[in-house]
C-alpha cells in the first residue's frame, strides 16, 4: 500500500507493488539455474529417447537427426534385458557398493569415535585422515595402479609377488581397497560431525544414571545419529554406483571384462564399439531405474520423518 | 584409573597411527616417485626403495619441456597446456555454478519461486554422468563445444551447480531476515538488498562455496575424457597419455604431474575444513 | 545417611584454577546452596562431587568414604542439569525408566516405579509423549523424576530454575523444598540467584574465583558477611560500602570519609569494631535498610549528603545519595517524602554497622 501511494505521489511509472517486484526479481534470479537445468535435462532426454529407439551409430556417417532411418522400436531395450554383460556389470557394481559402503562406514565410524574428545595432535591427525578424499580421484587411480604392480611397494611390503591387477578377483579387491582408501574419510568426517552433534549433557546424564559406554552408544548416540547415518550411507551408495575413475584407470575393466562396472562398460561401448543408440538405451534405463529407487527412497524417508514427528512414540 | 586411561589412549594412538600410515602410504609413494630417475621407475621388488637413490628433477623437466636427458622418447605436448586448461575450465565452471547457484538459491530462499530447483538440481547429482553421455556428446558436438574451453566450463558449471545451489541456500537460510526487512522498509529495492546487504553478510560462505566447487571441478576426470580431444585436455586426461610404446607406463612423469594436481585441492580442502561436511552433504549437516 | 565432605578440593584447567583448595562439610539430609557469580567454580565443584570431573587434588568423601576415584556411573548421585538434558528422542516413560533399565532392574518393578514417580512429578498423563513435546515446566519435573527414581541419597542440581519464568520459579522453589522433604536426601544446589539460595537452603556456600568465601546459614551470611565480596554479593539493593580512615581526635574515635564527611563513632558495637581494627584504612559497610535519613542532625552524627534520585520500586523506595566513592543507598517506605536536591543526614542504626579491612577485605569482628 505504502509503495503504491508513494509511487502515485511521485507520478512515475512504478506500477508494481513490492510483492510483485520481489516475485519478478525472484524469477530473474532463478533464471540462470533454471536454464542450465533445462539445457541439461529436457533436450538431452528427448534426444536420448529418440536415439535409443534406433540403431544409429556415428559410423553411419549421418547426423543423429537422421537416425529415424534405422528406427527399430524397442529392439535395443529388449536386447539389453537379455544381455548378460549388462547384468554382470550391474552385479559387479552392486557387489562393489555392498562391500565398500559398509567397510567405509565401519572404519569411518570407528575412527570417528576416537576423535570425540580432545587429545594432543588431534588437529593434525584429523587433517591427515581426511586428506585422501581431497586427492583427485584419477590421480588416486594412478597411485594405486603403481602400488598394486606386481613389482610394486605393496608386494615388497608384504613379501609376496601377487599379480593384483592381472587377476579377476584380486583386481576387484584392489579397486575396492582404493575406493575405501579414498572415501572412508568422507564417512569419518560426516559421522564425526554426527557424534559431536549428540548433546554432551545427555551423555553425562546417562552416565550419572548408571549407563555404561556401550549402553550410552546404543541408547543415545546411535538413535540420535540415525539421520546422519542415513545421509552418509545414501551419499556413498549413490557415489559408489557411479564408480568410474578409479576402475577405469586401474584396470580398464580388465582383465577381460572381469572388473567391468556399468560406467566402464558404457564407456567402452561408446568409444570402442561406437554403438551409440545402444548406449542411449542403457543410459535411459539407468535414469529410469534410479529415479524409481529415488522416489521409493524419498517416500520411505518422508514417512519415517512423519512418524518421528508424530506426537506419540510407539 | 590413571593407568586405565593411558592404556585407552595408547590404543587410540596406535589405531590412529595405523590409519595415518594407510592414508599417507600411496601419496608418499607418488611423492617420492616424482623425484626418481627412469632407472628407478620400475625395478625388481628387491631393488625397490622408498626414497629415490639419485633424486632428480628430470621428471618435471620432461613433462614441462618435453624432453629429458634420461629418456629417449620425447613428448609432443608438454604439461603446461593441460595445467592451464584445468585451471581455466575449473575456474570458469566454478564461476558459472556459483553465480547461477547463488542467485537461484536466494530466489528460492527469499521469494518462494522456482520450487522445482532444490530437487531438480539434486537429481543431477544422482545420475552417473555416463548415463547421459550420448546426448550430451551429440549436443556438444552439434554446438561446436567439444574440446573447447567454454564447452568444458559449461558442463562443469552444470555438474557442480547442485553443490553451489544447496550450499548457498543453507547459508542464506542462516542469515536473519530482520536485517533485510529493515533495509526494505528503508526503501531499498529487493535487488539492492540482496547485493548490498545480504551478499556482504555471506561473504565468507561464498568464499567457502567457491573453493569447494573449484575442488570438485578440478577433480573431474570422466567429463574431460569425454568432451575434450587435444587442445583442452585437462591434467588427469593428459596423465593418461603419459605412456609410450617403448617405455610403457611413465611412472615418474605421471607421479610428477600427479603431485602438482593434488596440491591445490588438498590446500583448499584444509582451508575450508570446517565446512566440508556441509558441502559434501548438500548442506544437510553442519559441523 | 549421606554426608558430603570436600577436603582440599582443587581443579585446574591448564593455567586456570577453577576451584582452589575447597573444604566443605555438607551434613546428611541438608539442603546446601553453592552461590556465586558465573565463573566462580560452583559448577566445577558440583561436577567433581558427581564425578563428571576428576579433581586435580583433594578428596571427595561420601559418609567419610573417599569417592574421587569412583566413576560417575557408580557414584549413585542424582543430577539435574541446567538445561535438563532430557533424552528428547524417546518418550517420557523411557526417560523415567532409563536409569532403571541400564542398571538391570526387573521389568515389573520398572513399571511400578515409573508409575509411582510419574505420579509424584505429575507426568502420568504425559508418559506416552515424545519428551521433546513437553513444555519447560514439565521438562524440569521430568529431569527431577528421572534422577529421583533411582533413589539417590545425594541430589545435585545445577541452576535448575534459571530457564523458568519468574512466576513459575517461585512455585518451583516451594515444590523443590517440598520434594526434598519427601525424598529425605542431601541436596546440593548451584545457583547465582541469592534469592533462591536464601529461600531454600539450610546452608549457603558462597564462592568467588574458585575460592570459598563463606559458609553459613542464610541469615549468617546476610547479617555477618565474612568479607567484602560476600557483603557486596548478598542483598538487593546491596550493602553500602564506603572507604574510610580511622582517626583519633582527642579521645574521640572518628571515621573520616574524605569528601563524604566525618563520622563520630558513638555506637557501642561500632566502637568495639574500631578498636579491633589493625590498620587505619577501612571499608565501612551498612545495609540500605539500616540507615535512616534525618534533617538537621548535629555535625558528625551522620553523613550529610545530597539526594541524587529516588527509585520507587513499589513496596519500597531506594534513595540514592552522595557521589562516587561515598555514594550510598537508603531504603525508605513507599510514601517516602524525600525529594531530589535535598541534603539529608544519613544515620546508621545502632549495631548495624560493619567494618572491613580495606587491604584484605576481611570483616573485622
Amino acid at each position: 500500500m505504502g509503495t503504491e501511494a508513494a509511487a502515485a505521489v511521485e507520478g512515475k511509472a512504478k506500477p508494481r507493488t513490492l510483492d510483485q517486484q520481489r516475485k519478478r526479481l525472484g524469477l530473474y534470479m532463478t533464471l540462470p539455474a533454471q536454464l542450465l537445468l533445462l539445457f541439461i535435462v529436457a533436450f538431452p532426454l528427448v534426444m536420448q529417447l529418440y536415439v535409443s529407439l534406433t540403431l544409429w551409430s556415428p559410423l553411419d556417417g549421418e547426423d543423429w537427426y537422421y537416425a529415424y532411418k534405422s528406427f527399430t522400436w524397442f529392439y535395443n531395450y529388449i536386447d539389453l534385458v537379455t544381455n548378460e554383460r549388462l547384468w554382470d556389470a550391474i552385479g559387479r557394481t552392486v557387489l562393489i557398493m555392498a562391500v565398500v559402503v559398509p567397510v567405509e562406514f565401519l572404519i569411518g565410524f570407528g575412527l570417528a569415535t576416537l576423535f570425540v574428545d580432545s587429545f594432543p595432535g588431534k588437529r593434525i591427525f584429523y587433517s591427515i585422515l581426511i586428506m585422501p578424499m581431497m586427492i583427485v580421484p584419477a590421480v588416486a587411480g594412478y597411485m594405486f595402479f603403481m602400488i598394486f604392480q606386481s613389482n610394486g611397494p605393496l608386494n615388497q611390503l608384504l613379501g609376496i609377488d601377487t599379480v593384483w591387477l592381472g587377476s579377476p578377483n584380486l583386481a576387484m579387491i584392489a579397486v575396492m581397497v582404493a575406493d575405501i582408501w579414498q572415501w572412508t574419510p568422507l564417512m569419518f568426517l560426516i559421522l564425526l560431525a554426527g557424534i559431536l552433534g549428540v548433546p554432551e549433557d545427555q551423555l553425562k546424564a546417562a552416565t550419572l544414571l548408571g549407563a555404561s559406554w556401550g549402553q550410552k552408544f546404543v541408547r543415545i548416540v546411535l538413535p540420535r545419529m540415525k539421520t546422519v547415518i542415513v545421509i552418509a550411507l545414501v551419499i556413498r551408495a549413490v557415489e559408489s554406483f557411479k564408480l568410474f575413475d578409479l576402475m577405469f584407470i586401474m584396470t580398464k575393466g580388465g582383465p577381460g571384462v572381469a572388473t567391468e562396472t556399468i560406467s566402464v562398460w558404457i564407456f567402452k561401448l561408446t568409444f570402442n564399439d561406437l554403438d551409440w543408440s545402444y548406449v542411449a538405451a542403457i543410459g535411459l534405463s539407468i535414469l529410469i531405474a534410479l529415479s524409481v529407487f529415488a522416489i521409493i527412497g524419498l517416500t520411505v524417508m518422508a514417512r519415517a520423518s512423519k512418524r518421528m514427528n508424530a506426537d506419540v512414540v510407539d | 584409573m590413571k593407568s586405565h586411561l593411558t592404556l585407552a589412549n595408547g590404543v587410540r594412538y596406535a589405531v590412529i597411527l595405523i590409519a595415518v600410515i594407510a592414508a599417507l602410504f600411496p601419496v608418499a609413494w607418488m611423492a617420492t616417485m616424482a623425484f626418481k630417475p627412469v632407472a628407478e621407475w620400475t625395478t625388481t621388488v628387491q631393488d625397490l626403495t622408498w626414497l629415490p637413490k639419485e633424486p632428480t628433477f628430470g621428471n618435471y623437466e620432461f613433462i614441462f619441456f618435453g624432453t629429458s636427458d634420461q629418456l629417449i622418447v620425447s613428448l609432443d605436448r608438454s604439461a603446461t597446456g593441460p595445467i592451464f586448461a584445468s585451471l581455466v575450465t575449473a575456474s570458469l565452471g566454478t564461476l558459472i555454478a556459483v553465480v547461477a547457484g547463488t542467485l537461484g538459491a536466494y530466489g528460492v530462499s527469499r521469494f518462494g519461486v522456482g520450487k522445482n530447483l532444490p530437487l531438480g538440481v539434486l537429481q543431477l547429482r544422482l545420475f552417473p554422468p555416463l548415463a547421459v553421455l550420448i546426448p550430451v556428446m551429440i549436443m556438444w558436438a552439434f554446438l561446436g563445444m567439444i574440446d573447447t574451453w567454454w564447452g568444458l566450463s559449461l558442463i562443469y558449471g552444470i555438474v557442480t551447480l547442485p553443490f553451489a545451489f544447496w550450499l548457498m541456500m543453507t547459508f542464506f537460510d542462516e542469515v536473519p531476515r530482520e536485517i533485510e526487512e529493515a533495509a526494505l522498509v528503508e526503501g531499498c529495492s529487493p535487488w539492492r538488498v540482496f547485493y548490498r546487504v545480504t551478499l556482504p553478510m555471506v561473504k565468507a560462505a561464498l568464499a567457502t562455496t567457491i573453493l569447494f566447487v573449484f575442488i570438485l571441478n578440478w577433480s573431474d576426470y570422466v567429463i574431460a575424457l569425454l568432451l575434450t580431444r587435444k587442445d583442452w585436455v585437462t591434467i588427469p586426461v593428459y596423465m593418461n597419455a603419459l605412456t609410450s610404446a617403448m617405455t610403457g607406463q611413465m611412472y615418474g612423469a605421471k607421479a610428477a604431474l600427479g603431485l602438482i594436481a593434488v596440491i591445490p585441492p588438498v590446500i583448499l580442502g584444509i582451508i575450508i575444513q570446517k565446512h566440508l561436511v556441509r558441502g559434501l552433504t548438500f548442506g544437510a549437516l553442519k559441523q | 545417611m549421606s554426608s558430603i565432605e570436600l577436603v582440599g578440593l582443587t581443579k585446574r584447567f591448564g593455567d586456570l584454577i577453577a576451584v582452589k583448595d575447597l573444604d566443605l562439610m555438607i551434613e546428611d539430609k541438608e539442603f546446601v546452596a553453592i552461590l556465586g557469580p558465573s565463573g566462580c567454580g560452583k559448577t566445577t565443584t558440583m561436577n567433581m562431587i558427581a564425578g563428571i570431573e576428576h579433581p586435580t587434588a583433594g578428596q571427595v568423601l561420601f559418609d567419610g568414604v573417599e569417592v574421587q576415584n569412583v566413576s560417575a556411573r557408580r557414584r549413585g548421585v542424582g543430577f539435574v542439569f541446567q538445561n535438563y538434558a532430557i533424552f528428547t528422542h524417546i518418550s517420557v516413560y523411557k526417560n523415567l525408566s532409563f536409569g532403571l533399565e541400564v542398571t538391570g532392574v526387573p521389568a515389573g518393578e520398572i513399571e511400578r516405579r515409573v508409575a509411582d514417580m510419574a505420579k509424584l512429578v505429575r507426568l502420568t498423563h504425559r508418559l506416552e509423549w515424545r519428551s521433546s513435546r513437553l513444555n519447560v515446566n514439565e521438562l524440569q519435573r521430568l529431569a527431577l523424576g528421572r534422577s529421583a527414581i533411582l533413589g539417590p541419597q545425594i541430589f545435585l542440581l545445577d541452576e535448575p530454575l534459571s530457564n523458568l519464568d519468574a512466576a513459575f520459579r517461585a512455585e518451583m522453589r516451594t515444590e523443590l523444598k517440598h520434594l526434598q522433604h519427601q525424598l529425605q536426601q542431601t541436596m546440593v544446589y548451584v545457583t547465582h540467584d541469592q534469592l533462591e539460595a536464601m529461600s531454600m537452603a539450610d546452608h549457603i556456600a558462597i564462592m568467588d574465583l574458585g575460592v570459598l568465601q563463606q559458609f553459613g546459614t542464610p541469615l549468617e551470611v546476610y547479617n555477618k558477611p565474612a568479607n567484602l565480596f560476600v557483603a557486596n554479593f548478598m542483598g538487593s539493593p546491596s550493602m553500602n560500602l564506603l572507604p574510610c580512615r580511622i582517626t583519633d581526635e582527642g579521645g574521640e574515635v572518628v571515621l573520616d570519609f574524605g569528601a563524604g564527611g566525618r563520622l563520630m563513632v558513638e555506637d557501642e558495637s561500632l566502637l568495639a569494631l574500631c578498636k579491633k581494627a589493625a590498620r587505619q584504612d577501612l571499608v565501612y559497610g551498612v545495609r540500605p535498610e539500616n540507615v535512616t535519613l534525618r534533617r538537621g542532625e548535629k555535625e558528625g552524627r551522620g553523613l550529610s549528603l545530597g539526594v541524587n534520585f529516588v527509585e520507587r520500586i513499589g513496596a519500597r523506595s531506594i534513595v540514592h545519595l552522595g557521589e562516587t566513592d561515598h555514594e550510598i543507598k537508603v531504603l525508605e517506605g513507599n510514601q517516602s517524602p524525600t525529594k531530589v536536591g535535598e541534603t539529608l543526614d544519613a544515620v546508621a542504626h545502632a549495631g548495624a554497622s560493619h567494618l572491613f579491612d580495606a587491604q584484605t577485605g576481611v570483616a573485622i569482628r
